[in-house]
């Protein structure tokens, strides 16, 4: 296998996937899926790595890449998703063998901006600000989805069980 | 549920997920091919279409300079040798069929009846005149 890639991105990669890959699965809540969004984000971040002149700035912005292709994502399978009635009997990779907490479960309830929005402030700790430019989008509309999305999760977090969960979900 | 709560609990999921696969590196290597394999096909692909996009107005436009130029002189050529050539030979075949029946009949006949009336008929007078004037 050829040498493609430099040493310096090889180094990126192997210290910050661990946690750019729990980003990636609080958005995708698979970890199949938030696999694939890494490799993604990583990719089109090594396609750019030369440009980076602040190699301290790549972890923010190979986390602007997975927030924006998972958006992407999402408003892509939501017209290619076939809901089937039934599951399969054997699952493909691990992640049904993942017991999902239960944020996680809550989480999946939020549409992918507000959830964007609740794991960059809430999760990564970034500013309001921070999470407009990530976002590519207004402080007020951070703050509107921020608000509305934590309200959420209280609401759905604060339920006893998980049947009311999905429930409340489908409403 | 407080902000500090949810934080918490948001962490405390984020490291269900586990640790990523040691061989990410190596699927990233391999994604990069497949990726640069695509983008080649999709490059000579269009290419080739490019290139027959090009050459059918090149090709019609050759071809309808061929057509214009060489096939004219051969067309004026072949045309007169032919319709010469094709006009005698209908006009040699039926004439010795004609010309053949009637003059062996009319000569034929007449000649041994001619013959015979001239050398009978005009020696006898001319000679019998002349021998009769000597």
């Amino acid at each position: 296998m050829g040498r493609e890639f430099d040493d310096e991105f090889a180094e990126f990669v192997t210290q910050s996937s661990p946690a750019l890959l729990r980003v990636a699965f609080l958005l995708t809540s698979d970890r199949g899926e938030a696999e694939d969004l890494l490799q993604t984000a990583l990719l089109n971040t090594s396609r750019h790595w030369g440009r980076l002149n602040d190699r301290a700035a790549a972890y923010a912005y190979v986390r602007r890449v997975l927030v924006t292709t998972h958006t992407s994502w999402r408003r892509r399978r939501r017209v290619h998703e076939v809901l089937l009635d039934q599951l399969p009997e054997h699952s493909v990779g691990e992640s049904t063998s993942i017991d999902v907490g239960r944020a996680l479960q809550a989480l999946e309830q939020l549409p992918p901006r507000m959830r964007a929005v609740v794991v960059l402030r809430c999760y990564e700790g970034l500013t309001e600000a921070e999470t407009a430019d990530v976002l590519g989008c207004s402080l007020g509309s951070v703050k509107s989805q921020a608000s509305r999305g934590l309200a959420r999760l209280r609401d759905l977090l604060d339920q006893p069980s998980a049947t009311s969960l999905a429930t409340e979900g489908a409403r | 549920m407080n902000d500090q709560d949810l934080r918490t609990a948001l962490h405390r999921d984020a490291e269900l997920v586990g640790a990523p696969s040691p061989d990410l590196l190596d699927q990233l290597v391999q994604r990069r091919q497949h990726q640069r394999r695509q983008r080649a096909g999709i490059v000579s692909a269009v290419a080739a279409v490019v290139v027959i996009a090009a050459g059918i107005p090149v090709g019609s436009s050759l071809l309808a300079r061929s057509d214009g130029g060489p096939a004219g002189p051969t067309t004026v050529e072949v045309t007169p040798s032919v319709t010469p050539e094709v006009t005698p030979t209908p006009a040699v075949t039926p004439a010795p069929t004609p010309e053949a029946t009637p003059t062996p009949t009319p000569q034929a006949t007449p000649t041994p009846t001619s013959t015979a009336a001239s050398r009978t008929n005009p020696p006898s007078p001319y000679w019998a005149r002349t021998a009769s004037a000597r």
